[in-house]
């Protein structure tokens, strides 16, 4: 596995290797990340595909005042963002939000619906306001640090810390409930 | 009832798949978009380019053929003069050049097919 030291090396000298190489280091990491957070497939490759087009033409901006895997999961995450905005804008709530993911998740090609409980959990975690949804999946399956996911979403560590907390007791709650 | 859930059951585990060969095609798409950005940039600059040689084609034009008017408005000027008085003024402008300007100066010329156009057409015109 090549090493972001490699990497940054390579952007700096040839961009288009070095935009190669964090793809194939990266791209694993970001889809999965992103199709947490956007649920459709088709949504995730689209969204995937911007991330990578911003990543390249700020690939110059990069400053080295955090890792590179951080700063990427910051434009990731900014386009996660940017993309669910864009759907609240036209729609009538966030709730109606919520319900459309939530209606994406159930019916789409690319889930596997014979594993039950994995879709319940999903829905579970489909249930947290967005904020608790974001700390939650980078904590829990990116297993960033807090240190980390602070740098990536602004927030401080104390607040990430409340946020996974409140979002396990309330998966906990859904998944015994439900 | 003693009720609880561990999250150990299910781990990392999640019910999210993609179409065969995704990542790869992926790739290939993504870096076809980038490089369709580059030659657009490359495009962009090289409009830009042009736009500028043009500009300055045009200035020398200008400064040529349509040089200052005569303080003394009685008095009447061939075109013939009129060249040989933008000439005493270029004479005068390259002068004042350093030597560094100079070569920038000839760099230019060498390079641009529109002030190679230009000087062409001067002589030309004096034959």
């Amino acid at each position: 596995m090549m090493s972001e030291d490699r990497i940054r090396e390579a952007c700096k000298t040839d961009p288009e290797q070095g935009f190669r190489m964090l793809m194939e280091k990266f791209q694993s990491s970001m889809y999965w990340h992103i199709r947490r957070m956007v649920v459709s497939h088709e949504d995730a490759e689209d969204v995937l595909q911007e991330t990578f087009i911003k990543i390249f033409r700020h690939l110059g901006d990069f400053r080295e005042e955090s890792s590179l895997s951080t700063w990427i999961y910051r434009i990731t995450t900014n386009e996660c963002i940017r993309f669910l905005n864009k759907k609240k804008e036209t729609s009538v709530s966030t709730e109606e939000v919520q319900t459309d993911l939530m209606n994406k998740l159930m019916a789409s090609e690319y889930v596997d619906y014979e594993d039950a409980m994995a879709v319940k959990f999903q829905k579970a975690i489909l249930t947290l306001p967005e904020k608790q949804r974001l700390v939650f999946n980078l904590r829990y399956y990116d297993e960033l640090k807090y240190e980390e996911i602070s740098q990536i979403t602004g927030s401080k560590v104390e607040t990430l810390k409340a946020n996974y907390h409140f979002a396990k007791e309330k998966i906990k709650e859904y998944m015994i409930n439900n | 009832m003693n009720k609880d859930f561990d999250f150990n059951e299910i781990g990392k585990r999640n019910p999210f798949r993609t179409p065969e060969g995704f990542f790869e095609r992926m790739q290939a798409e993504t870096l076809k978009r980038v490089a369709e950005e580059q030659r657009k940039k490359k495009l962009y600059r090289l409009r830009w380019g042009i736009s500028i040689a043009l500009a300055t084609a045009a200035l020398w034009c200008g400064f040529i053929f349509f040089p200052t008017p005569q303080t003394d408005p009685g008095e009447q000027t061939t075109t013939t003069e009129w060249v040989a008085q933008a000439d005493d003024d270029m004479d005068l402008y390259f002068q004042e050049l350093t030597d560094e300007e100079l070569e920038a100066w000839i760099e230019f010329s060498e390079n641009d097919i529109f002030y190679e156009l230009t000087t062409e057409n001067l002589d030309e015109d004096e034959d």
